[in-house]
């Protein structure tokens, strides 16, 4: 397992130099900051909703590593409101809007989404009011905790704004409703060519086009001929289609079989086999918020960690972004403190305390 | 996606208060899917709209075993059809029909479903036992199962254990 670190660690390296709008750096300024010390100049402000349930108490781990870790990054707290603001029609409030639109960045932990309620989704607001057009979950398999599966190494990027989650549900006729699944050409192409410049970035040799286009031949059709168009530009990546069907029975009988998948909004619920999965630039844990043991200090904090790791990739504070990856991936190799829904019995206070240790 | 999914889960729990008997949990499919992959063992009977059915069976599928195995049928309210439960989206091709490897077991599980529709069920378990004594048995199965049996091979042994 420690191949699949380095292999990771020597991937990066290999594809410092892109250009292209996806690495262009917001940052300019932080250029030189990475070849010395992990010593910044002016902190980075990033926003921060710690969500509900679990949510602040994770939130709270991510805050104690990285103060543990000297990341010069500073917060702006913003909690999801008890009414709608008007302003946004959802329970996210324009200034939290503002704040991540300012920053650029932030990190959100779980949203609980009432169910069946009217207004709109607050993780929905948040995507379509910031046009976070892709949604890109790495998964891998955690080096010392076994799982079904071992070899995990594989990244689901999925189109975040439109598809099956558009929004777009009415009333027929009582007891008849219709949802409209919406692709577009746009939005196809974005989040194809963001796939094939993943791939290219990170040193991957493989994109899957994940789709149902035999049964839904015009809105997965403009799909797939999307990603046709986007790959003819990659001709050193391999570009293959699956059909969802076939893709999640891949997935669990052998998930070591993909590399990056590429999908329109719904079918990013293909299984995730393993823990360890984060976000770009609104890097978020991917769980829910666990109302049944909120408070209690069991959560497991490691997803939110690993989403905040991505997200000082993202900053290119890399030098930290290892050195607390590294930090949760030997505490959880070593098995002395894991949390109980990975089979031990620390708390979540006791974790986040072993993680700091292994700084 | 409220008003959709929300006039389903309405009209499960419509019919839920009618068995009180019978425990009644909702599960949002995202959830649903990391769930399966990790405890599997939690969920007994499990109903979806169309798509998640798709996904969620072929995901079950893959958890049991692989398409070769799992029987399905589709039932109205005035017939039923029986066919394998989880396709996958591909039939095979003709080469793949010339090796004489594609597992019966699904199809033939799917034969006991029906005769269970029929009302014959003797004859449904006789046929089931037998299948399942075959595979857990080992000497004869198809490639997906990691064997090296042929279809007919797999099928003359279920014919000698249904006595």
């Amino acid at each position: 397992m420690a191949s699949q670190i380095l292999r990771r660690v020597l991937r990066r390296f290999s594809s410092t130099t892109s250009s292209s709008p996806f690495s262009s750096n917001p940052y300019p300024h932080r250029n030189f900051d990475r070849c010395l010390s992990s010593a910044a100049t002016t902190p980075i402000t990033a926003t921060l909703f710690p969500g509900d349930g679990i949510g602040p108490e994770i939130a709270e781990s991510v805050k104690k590593v990285f103060k543990a870790a000297e990341v010069p990054i500073e917060w702006e707290e913003h909690y999801v409101g008890k009414e709608i603001d008007p302003r946004t029609q959802s329970f996210l409030t324009w200034e939290s809007l503002e704040s991540v639109r300012q920053n650029r960045v932030g990190l959100k932990g779980p949203m609980a989404t009432p169910i069946g309620k009217g207004h709109r989704s607050l993780n929905l607001t948040l995507r379509k009011e910031l046009n976070l057009y892709a949604n890109v979950r790495p998964c891998y398999s955690l080096p010392g905790y076994k799982t079904r599966y071992d070899d995990v190494d594989l990244i689901t990027i999925r189109e975040n704004t439109e598809g099956e989650y558009s929004g777009l549900e009415h009333l027929v006729v009582r007891g008849v409703v219709e949802s409209l699944k919406i692709i577009s050409r746009q939005a196809s192409l974005r989040v194809a060519e963001y796939a094939f410049h993943y791939a290219k970035a990170h040193g991957r040799d493989r994109v899957s086009a994940i789709h149902k286009a035999n049964i839904m031949q015009k809105t997965d059709g403009l799909f797939l001929k999307c990603c046709r168009e986007v790959a003819e530009k990659y001709p050193e990546i391999k570009y293959e289609e699956v059909i969802i069907d076939n893709c999640c029975m891949m997935l669990v009988k052998n998930p070591a079989l993909f590399d990056v998948l590429v999908m329109p909004n719904l079918y990013g619920l293909t299984p995730s086999c393993n823990i360890g999965e984060g976000g770009i630039v609104l890097a978020e844990a991917v769980h829910g918020s666990a109302p049944d043991i909120a408070g209690k200090d069991m959560a497991n904090p490691t997803a939110l960690l690993l989403s905040a790791v991505t997200m000082l990739h993202h900053l290119e504070l890399h030098d930290e972004a290892d050195r607390i990856q590294n930090a949760i991936l030997t505490t959880i190799a070593e098995g002395k403190y894991r949390t109980v829904d990975l089979g031990g019995t620390s708390s979540t206070t006791d974790f986040t305390k072993a993680v700091c240790d292994h700084l | 996606m409220k008003l959709a999914d929300g006039l389903f889960l309405e009209s499960c729990r419509e019919v839920a208060t009618k068995y009180p008997g019978i425990k009644y949990s909702e599960i949002i499919v995202d959830n649903c899917c990391m769930q399966l992959v990790s405890k599997p063992e939690q969920f007994d009977v499990m109903v979806t709209p169309n798509l998640y059915g798709n996904l969620v069976a072929n995901t079950a599928a893959g958890i049991a075993g692989g398409t070769g195995v799992m029987p399905g049928g589709n039932v109205g309210a005035d017939h039923a059809v029986f066919e394998q439960g989880a396709s996958a989206g591909n039939v095979g091709s003709e080469e793949i029909v010339a090796q004489n490897k594609a597992n019966p077991v699904a199809l033939l599980l799917s034969s006991a479903m029906m005769l269970r529709h029929l009302k014959f069920p003797s004859f449904a378990d006789r046929l089931e036992i037998a299948v399942k004594w075959v595979i857990s048995e080992g000497k004869y199965r198809t490639k997906d199962l990691g064997g090296g049996s042929t279809t007919q091979e797999v099928v003359d042994s279920v014919i000698a254990a249904l006595d």
